[in-house]
C-alpha cells in the first residue's frame, strides 16, 4: 500500500469513525433529535426532503458563483492596478485592510436597506467578502517581480504595460489561483450568512425556517449540504489551480 | 543559422580597433554618478571617460561597489548620469533608440514559459521585431531562436521549462535571450557568478563562440579576473568606490581561446598583474577584493 | 451571442409592456422568516387578491418586527408586517420618516408569563416571592416593569434569573424557576417541540390580559406610499383583510398557502402557530368591537405613553401620527365572529 493511499484511507476512516461515534453516542445517551439528531436521521431527512432542498442549494450556489465572479473581476483588476504601482499599493492598502476587517455579517442589513432582502444582498456579500484576498494576492504577485527581471525588461524598452502583461500578470497567476480557492469558500460563507439574515431562498434561509419550526434534523441536513458544497467548491478550484499554474508547483510531471 | 552578419573567425582586438578607431560605438565623457542629494550624496562613479569600439569585448573588473554595474545601467539607460555625456554611435544617448541585451547572475527566465518562448520574449517586446511578432513567431522567429539554441546546445530542451534545466543550461538560455534581438550591445553583469568552476569555464567558451559568431559588442562585468582575461579584448580595472578606471589594458591572446591557455605563463602573469592592481591600493580595498 | 442579447432585450420590453405595468408594484417585507402566521399574505398573493386591487406585491422575508420599520424608512420597501412600538419609537425622533400603521393585526403584546398548570402561580400577582426566568435582553423582560405597574406587582419581591431564551421552558419544566417571561407564540411551539401540551400542562398569563396596554404587529406603509398612492394602500389593506378573514375562518388555508411557498415547512405545526396567534394576539374585546385592523384610539394613546416611559422617548407622538383607520374596509368586512 502506497503512503498516499494509506493516508487517504486513514482520512476516510476518521470521517466514518466520527459519524459512527456520533450515532452511537446519541443512541446510548438517549439524546433527543431536537438537540442533536443522529447522522442516520439527518441522511434520512436529506433523502426525504431532497426535492425541496435542491432549489435552496441551487440558490446558494447561484448567489455564491455570481458574487464570486464579480468579486474575482474586481479583485483581479484592483490587484493589477495597485500591484503595478507602488504609490497605489501604499495608498490603497490601509483602506483595503480597513474594509476587510469589517465583519461581513454587519454589512448584510445595510445591503438589505439599499436593495431589499433576497438575491442581491447575498450576491453582494459573496462579492465583497472575496475581493480582499484576491487583491492582496494578485498585488503581491505583481509587486514582488525580481528587480533584475524588471531591469532586463526595461533595458528592452518595455513599457509598463508590456512588463505587466508579460511578467507581472502571469507571475501573479499562481497567487491568484491560490487565492481563488480561499475566496470561493469565503464567498460561499458570505452567501449563506446573507441568506440567514435576509433572503427568501437558499440553504441559510432554509435552516432558519427549519429551526423556527423545530425541524432540527433538517437544520443539520442544511449543514451537511453546506459542508458538501463547500468542500466541492474548494476541490474544484484546487484542481483548476493545479491545471493552470502547474509551473509554479515545480513538478516536472505537470505540463 | 539565420544571422546575416559575416562570421569573423579571427576577431582580434587589433583588427576591430583599426576598423572602428574613428567612431567608437559608445563613448563616456567625464561621466559621473552620485546617489542622494547635498551633503549625503555619495559618489558612485568619478568622472570617467571610456570608449567602446563596435564589435569589441570589454571586461570591467574591480572590487564590490566600484561602479561596474553602474556603467552597465548607464549604457542601458536604466540610470541617468549625474554629470558628463554618453554618446552612442556619435550621438548623445537617448537621441536614437539603442538596442541592448542584458543578462544577470540570476537567469530571470520566466518559469511559465518554455525555453524557446523565454528566448523569444525580446522579439515580442523590442522594436522593430514586436510589430512582426504575431506573423513571424511560428516561422522566422522560431527558426532564429532555434538556431541560437542550437549554437549553445540547448535545442533539445527548447520545449522544457526553466526549472527542468541545470543552472548552467539556464544561463545558456539567458545568453540566448540577451542576444536574440541582435542587440547593438550585450551587457553582462556577473552572468556566471552563481555557477561552479567547471560549468563556468564551459560557458566562457560558449560565450566566446556566440560573440565571434554574432559579432556583437560586449560589456562584461565580473569579479573573476581569469574570466575577464579569458574572454575580453580589453580589461578595464576599476578602483573601489568611488569607482574610477585604474587601467585599461588590451588582451591580445589569439582567438578562439581555450581553457588550456589559462595555464600558460603569459595568462597567469596577466591575471597576477590585474590582481595586483586591485589588491594593492589600501587595506580596506584589498580585503574587499580578496573576499 | 447576438441572438441571446436580442432575446433578453425582447424579454425586457415584454416585462415592461403596458399590460403588466398597470399594476402598482409594492415591495412588502415580513417580520421574520416564513411562518404559518404569514399565511394570509401568501394566500392574498396566490389567490390574486392583490392583483384584483391592481397591485403587484413582492413579499420578502424579514429579520425582526422592528427591522420592518428600518427597511421601510430606507425606501427598500413600501410596506410591511411589523411592530407598532417600533413605529412609536421612531415617530418620537423622526416623525417625518416613521411608517404609519394602517391595519393593526396584533392588538395584544406577544409577551406572556409562562407557568406550569400545576405550579404555585395562579395569577401574575403570585410572582411576588418567586423565582422567574427572563431572557437576557429580551423584550419580555424589558416590558416587565410596565406589566408590574399595570398589574400592581411589587417587583422588589420578584427574583429574576437571567437565562438564555432557548432554555427558558426547560428551566421551568425542571423546576429551576417558577415562571418564565416569554414570547408567547415561540414558547407555545417550543413546548410542542418538547413533546408536551401547552394547553394542558402550562398556563400563559398574557401581558395584555394583565392590563398592559400595548400593541404589536400590523401592516404599516411608508409615508411616501400613503401620500402618493393612497389608492394602492387602500387596495393593499383590502386584499390582506380579505385573506385574513378567510384564514381566521379556516386556519388550514394559511398553512397550505405557506406550504406552497416552502414545501419544507411542517404544515401542522404552522397551523397551530397561526391558530395561537389568532386566539391570543388578534382576539380581544377591542378587536371584537373595532374589527380586525381597527384600534381604540384612547387605548392607543395610553400605549404610546407606556412606550414613552419605558424607552424614555423625547416626545410623545400623537396616536393619529402612528395609526390611521382611513384605509380600512367597512367594519362589516372585518368583524370577528
Amino acid at each position: 500500500m502506497s503512503p498516499v493511499v494509506r493516508q487517504k484511507l486513514a482520512s476516510a476512516a476518521l470521517i466514518i469513525g466520527v459519524f459512527v461515534f456520533w450515532e452511537l453516542f446519541c443512541l446510548v445517551a438517549g439524546i433527543s433529535d431536537l438537540v442533536l439528531p443522529r447522522p442516520t436521521q439527518i441522511v434520512a431527512t436529506l433523502i426525504e426532503y431532497a426535492p425541496a432542498i435542491w432549489p435552496h442549494a441551487y440558490q446558494t450556489l447561484y448567489t455564491t458563483m455570481v458574487g464570486f465572479f464579480f468579486g474575482v473581476m474586481i479583485g483581479l483588476s484592483l490587484g493589477l492596478l495597485i500591484g503595478s504601482s507602488k504609490l497605489a499599493f501604499d495608498t490603497a492598502y490601509p483602506l483595503l485592510v480597513g474594509i476587510s476587517s469589517i465583519p461581513k455579517v454587519a454589512v448584510v442589513p445595510i445591503f438589505v436597506l439599499w436593495f431589499g432582502a433576497g438575491t442581491v444582498p447575498a450576491i453582494l456579500t459573496a462579492m465583497i467578502i472575496c475581493v480582499f484576498p484576491i487583491v492582496v494576492n494578485v498585488a503581491t504577485g505583481i509587486a514582488t517581480v525580481e528587480p533584475e527581471l524588471e531591469d532586463v525588461m526595461r533595458s528592452m524598452k518595455a513599457s509598463k504595460a508590456d512588463i505587466l502583461w508579460n511578467v507581472g500578470f502571469p507571475r501573479s497567476m499562481p497567487y491568484f489561483f491560490a487565492s481563488l480557492k480561499v475566496a470561493i469558500t469565503l464567498s460561499f460563507v458570505g452567501s449563506v450568512v446573507a441568506e440567514t439574515v435576509a433572503s427568501n431562498k437558499g440553504i441559510g434561509n432554509m435552516m432558519m425556517i427549519a429551526s423556527s419550526s423545530f425541524n432540527v434534523p433538517l437544520v443539520f441536513a442544511g449543514l451537511f449540504v453546506l459542508a458538501v458544497l463547500g468542500v466541492a467548491l474548494y476541490v474544484l478550484f484546487s484542481l483548476i489551480e493545479r491545471r493552470v499554474t502547474g509551473w509554479a508547483m515545480r513538478k516536472s510531471d505537470i505540463t | 543559422m539565420t544571422v546575416s552578419r559575416p562570421l569573423v573567425a579571427q576577431n582580434t582586438a587589433q583588427t576591430t580597433d583599426i576598423a572602428n578607431l574613428t567612431s567608437p560605438l559608445v563613448r563616456f565623457e567625464d561621466v559621473s554618478v552620485s546617489y542622494g542629494n547635498g551633503e549625503n550624496a555619495t559618489l558612485a562613479l568619478t568622472p570617467t571617460t571610456l570608449s567602446v569600439t563596435k564589435g569589441d569585448f570589454i571586461a570591467l573588473v574591480g572590487p564590490s561597489g566600484c561602479g561596474k554595474s553602474t556603467i552597465l545601467k548607464l549604457v542601458s539607460e536604466l540610470l541617468q548620469p549625474s554629470s558628463g555625456y554618453i554618446y552612442f554611435a556619435g550621438r548623445e544617448l537617448g537621441a536614437k533608440p539603442i538596442r541592448v541585451g542584458m543578462a544577470f547572475q540570476s537567469s530571470t527566465l520566466l518559469p511559465w514559459l518554455t525555453i524557446r518562448d523565454n528566448v523569444m520574449l525580446p522579439l515580442k517586446i523590442v522594436r522593430p521585431f514586436r510589430q512582426q511578432y504575431r506573423s513571424k513567431r511560428r516561422g522566422e522567429f522560431k527558426d532564429k531562436v532555434d538556431a541560437l539554441l542550437e549554437q549553445v546546445g540547448l535545442i533539445d530542451f527548447a520545449e522544457k521549462h526553466p526549472w527542468q534545466l541545470s543552472g548552467g543550461m539556464m544561463q545558456r538560455a539567458n545568453l540566448c535571450r540577451a542576444l536574440v534581438h541582435e542587440p547593438d550591445l550585450l551587457l553582462l553583469d556577473e552572468p556566471f557568478g552563481a555557477l561552479d568552476q567547471f560549468t563556468r569555464e564551459e560557458l566562457w567558451s560558449t560565450l566566446q563562440d556566440l560573440w565571434m559568431a554574432n559579432n556583437t559588442t560586449v560589456l562584461l562585468v565580473t569579479h573573476d579576473l581569469r574570466e575577464a582575461a579569458f574572454l575580453a579584448n580589453r580589461v578595464c580595472v576599476m578602483s573601489a568606490r568611488p569607482g574610477r578606471i585604474l587601467e585599461d589594458r588590451e588582451i591580445d591572446f589569439l582567438r578562439p581561446r581555450n581553457i588550456d591557455m589559462t595555464f600558460e605563463p603569459d595568462f597567469v602573469t596577466l591575471v597576477q598583474h590585474l590582481r595586483g592592481l586591485i589588491v594593492r591600493p589600501t587595506g580596506k580595498a584589498a580585503q574587499e577584493a580578496a573576499s | 451571442m447576438k441572438k441571446y442579447l436580442l432575446g433578453a432585450l425582447a424579454l425586457a420590453l415584454l416585462a415592461s409592456s403596458p399590460a403588466l405595468a398597470e399594476n402598482t408594484k409594492i415591495k412588502f417585507t415580513l417580520d421574520w422568516k416564513l411562518q404559518g402566521i404569514h399565511g394570509w399574505f401568501y394566500l392574498a398573493k396566490q389567490k390574486g387578491y392583490f392583483a384584483d386591487e391592481g397591485l403587484d406585491v413582492t413579499i420578502d422575508q424579514g429579520e425582526g418586527s422592528a427591522a420592518t420599520v428600518t427597511r421601510i424608512i430606507s425606501g427598500a420597501y413600501d410596506a410591511g408586517f411589523g411592530d407598532m412600538n417600533a413605529i412609536i419609537q421612531t415617530a418620537a425622533t423622526k416623525p417625518d420618516e416613521a411608517p404609519v400603521m394602517v391595519y393593526q393585526m396584533y392588538v395584544q403584546p406577544p409577551f406572556a408569563v409562562l407557568a406550569k398548570a400545576d405550579g404555585p402561580i395562579k395569577t401574575v400577582k403570585d410572582l411576588e416571592g418567586k423565582k422567574v426566568a427572563g431572557g437576557a435582553g429580551s423584550s419580555a423582560t424589558r416590558m416587565l416593569p410596565a406589566l408590574a405597574k399595570s398589574a400592581d406587582i411589587d417587583l422588589s419581591k420578584v427574583e429574576i434569573v437571567n437565562v438564555s431564551p432557548s432554555i427558558q421552558e426547560q428551566m421551568l419544566i425542571q423546576g429551576n424557576v417558577d415562571a418564565s417571561l416569554v414570547f408567547n407564540v415561540t414558547a407555545y411551539l417550543n413546548i410542542i417541540g418538547l413533546g408536551m401540551d401547552p394547553e394542558k400542562d402550562f398556563t400563559f398569563f398574557g401581558y395584555g390580559d394583565s392590563g398592559l396596554e400595548i400593541y404589536s404587529n400590523g401592516i404599516m406603509v411608508s409615508q411616501k406610499l400613503l401620500k402618493e398612492k393612497p389608492a394602492a394602500v387602500k387596495g393593499l389593506v383590502k386584499a390582506i383583510n380579505r385573506a385574513v378573514m378567510e384564514v381566521i375562518a379556516d386556519p388550514s388555508l394559511g398553512g397550505a398557502a405557506v406550504k406552497e411557498v416552502e414545501p419544507l415547512i411542517k404544515e401542522d405545526l404552522e397551523v397551530k402557530r397561526l391558530e395561537f396567534a389568532i386566539k391570543n394576539l388578534m382576539t380581544s374585546d377591542e378587536s371584537l368591537k373595532y374589527g380586525v385592523g381597527g384600534v381604540d384610539m384612547d387605548r392607543l394613546s395610553r400605549s404610546i405613553l407606556v412606550i414613552k416611559d419605558l424607552y424614555d422617548l423625547p416626545t410623545t407622538p400623537a396616536a393619529t401620527a402612528v395609526y390611521t383607520d382611513a384605509f380600512l374596509p367597512p367594519l362589516a368586512e372585518r368583524t370577528l365572529k
